[in-house]
């Protein structure tokens, strides 16, 4: 970035960022113009938790670190990424912090994540909903919305587990079940133990899960207790005296687990809606055998 | 619509309802809660900062009583907000046959705009745990930026001045004398302050004209905002899935006219189909235009509301 990094990240709003959106900005042809973008962007806030330089810095590292394999960034950026830039979830609903990000702070990020370099497709134009688009495929809100929806309370472990598979974003962190905690703990733990280790098992588990949930109530099979609000918003005045580590994962918001008995009474269900969820790919049993 | 499902479900309906209404501890005044609309107002700039609100709910399910098919039974409240993925159970208690009661506490911090409260009727049939018997047949609003529970418009109006510094992003249509903003959160419609006369009509100029020309902004916006929220339809595993928001709230009601003879689930795969796959999309301009018509005249109040709104605002 060769212009100067602003104080504060900001907020853009949608109608100007699709206005600065245009094809040589995609192409990675042209910068989106830094003066216009500030001109047309709203100040979000004055606190630590507002500092850019910080949120800059772990992206410049990550784009370092993981040089030749920018996927692989996810697991590293997403814990680290909501330790650094700490939101409230009403914050970080508004699409306009997301676009600050990507066309003002980090545009070189999307490029490098989503850009042609890494997409095995011809260097095309980076898809538009990396930069603005839901909080499920943008290239900022989805790390940030994993590690808010597949944390453990301070623990960023499962976070970096589901972010070590793709299809924990493509599918998984679109649905509506993992906003039940214990659902989306279940999920990670099923992979992390090895019960589902590739793309299609992880999907071919979230399909059927999902599926399942229509008829099953997994809130009242495995009740959660309330994230602790209080807690949640020490954590966020917190900011300024936290030190982000690189080498091990930080600590997050200690607003309380997930109970582990829920989670237990998830795990050999969801296991057996796995045994007999189809997997793309994989030969079915001839029939008569079960 | 009833789901059909594999296992015996609950028959007749139950419905869910909020008695009061509290934040921080406070109870609010009655007609913050609107029965009819099933809608809680919980804008209240006289109030001040607020951390949590807190609801009683009630949830009438008569039926269950002397009917022994189901073993352990249990009713959850469900608290939702799609944008800022926040999906609470609450456990709702007996406290006399049929009716299950129970507290719903919504934290500020976690919500932006419109939640949706409901409640549902769980039991074990057939040795399965946990198997859904019933859903309210009437979820609950609880909206944090509506300050009357009996309005219902989706979308917001606003006068500025298509020339302006401060609008950019209007300055191509300055020469026109509206236009419609589907980014936005509610989407908006721009009525142009600097195109001469469009106040003064849609203020109280001649009958006719007013309600001809706020009916045909109102179509022109019904149209926008059915394209709009087509063309954000996710398709997965072939399936098209509802946007949720307003997208889904304008989409639920434009479809049933657009496609009378389909189901809301076949209407929106038929909807996608048409907008998105080769081969043309038949009649569905035309479809499209004859429900915004419809629907411009049955929310005739749209220009009362631009009056109303235009009232308010002072410049």
């Amino acid at each position: 970035m060769t212009d100067v990094l602003p104080e504060h990240i900001r907020r853009l709003p949608d109608r100007d960022a699709l206005r600065f959106l245009t094809e040589p900005v995609l192409l990675g042809s042209e910068e989106p113009p830094p003066s216009a973008i500030s001109a047309a962007s709203q100040d979000a806030g004055v606190e630590d938790r507002w500092l850019a330089r910080p949120v800059r810095e772990i992206f410049d590292t990550a784009m370092g670190r993981f040089a030749d394999n920018p996927p692989r960034s996810d697991a590293w950026l997403a814990p680290r990424l909501h330790a650094t830039l700490r939101l409230l979830r009403s914050e970080a609903a508004e699409t306009s912090v997301w676009n600050y990000l990507a066309l003002r702070l980090a545009p070189d990020y999307v490029l490098w994540r989503w850009g042609g370099a890494t997409n095995k497709k011809a260097s095309g134009p980076v898809n538009r909903n990396r930069f603005r688009g839901p909080d499920h495929t943008q290239a900022f809100a989805r790390l940030w919305w994993a590690a808010e929806l597949f944390r453990d309370g301070d623990d960023y472990r499962p976070v970096e587990t589901a972010c070590t598979n793709q299809e924990f974003f493509n599918s998984i962190l679109r649905l509506e079940i993992i906003h039940h905690r214990c659902t989306a703990q279940a999920l990670i733990e099923l992979f992390s133990q090895g019960s589902v280790r590739t793309t299609r098992e992880v999907n071919a588990l979230s399909q059927a899960v999902n599926a399942a949930g229509s008829t099953l109530a997994y809130e009242a099979l495995a009740p959660d207790v309330l994230p602790d609000a209080d807690a949640y918003r020490d954590w966020l005045d917190e900011t300024g005296m936290a030190y982000l580590p690189y080498g091990s994962l930080p600590k997050g918001p200690d607003d309380g687990r997930v109970p582990r008995p829920a989670v237990d009474a998830l795990l050999p269900l969801f296991a057996e809606l796995f045994v007999d969820a189809p997997v793309r790919g994989k030969a079915m049993p001839p029939p008569g055998e079960d | 619509m009833r789901t059909l499902v594999p296992y015996p479900v609950l028959p007749g309906t139950v419905s869910v309802d909020v008695q009061e209404a509290r934040l921080d501890g406070v109870a609010l005044p009655r007609h913050v809660i609107s029965k009819d609309n099933g809608t809680v107002a919980l804008d209240r700039t006289d109030f001040g900062e607020w951390r949590q609100a807190t609801f009683s709910v009630r949830l009438d399910a008569p039926q269950l009583e002397g009917d022994g098919r189901w073993s352990g039974v249990r009713c959850i409240a469900v608290l939702e907000e799609r944008r800022t993925r926040i999906r609470v159970a609450t456990p709702l208690l007996k406290s006399s046959p049929g009716i299950f009661e129970g507290t719903v506490a919504l934290q500020r911090d976690h919500h932006v705009g419109r939640v949706r409260l409901t409640s549902q009727v769980v039991a074990t049939v057939d040795d399965v745990p946990g198997r859904l018997i019933a859903s309210a047949r009437n979820p609950w609003t609880i909206d944090l930026t509506a300050t009357d529970p009996t309005r219902k418009e989706a979308i917001s109006t606003l006068w500025v001045d298509f020339g302006a510094e401060e609008n950019p992003h209007l300055h191509p249509y300055q020469g026109d004398p509206w236009t419609i903003e589907t980014t936005g959160e509610p989407p908006t419609v721009f009525l142009n302050t600097r195109f001469e006369g469009l106040r003064e009509i849609l203020h109280g100029g001649e009958k006719t004209v007013r309600s001809t020309l706020s009916a045909q902004i109102a179509v022109e916006a019904w149209i926008s905002l059915l394209n709009t929220a087509a063309h954000g339809v996710a398709v997965e595993s072939e399936r098209p899935e509802w946007p949720g928001g307003w997208q889904e709230t304008v989409l639920r009601r434009m479809l049933p006219r657009i496609f009378p003879d389909l189901s809301p689930d076949d209407a929106l795969t038929e909807l996608v189909a048409r907008t998105r796959l080769d081969g043309g999309s038949g009649d569905l301009q035309a479809r499209v235009l004859q429900a915004a018509g419809a629907q411009a005249k049955r929310s005739r109040r749209f220009g009362d509301f631009i009056r109303a709104t235009s009232r308010k605002e002072g410049s």
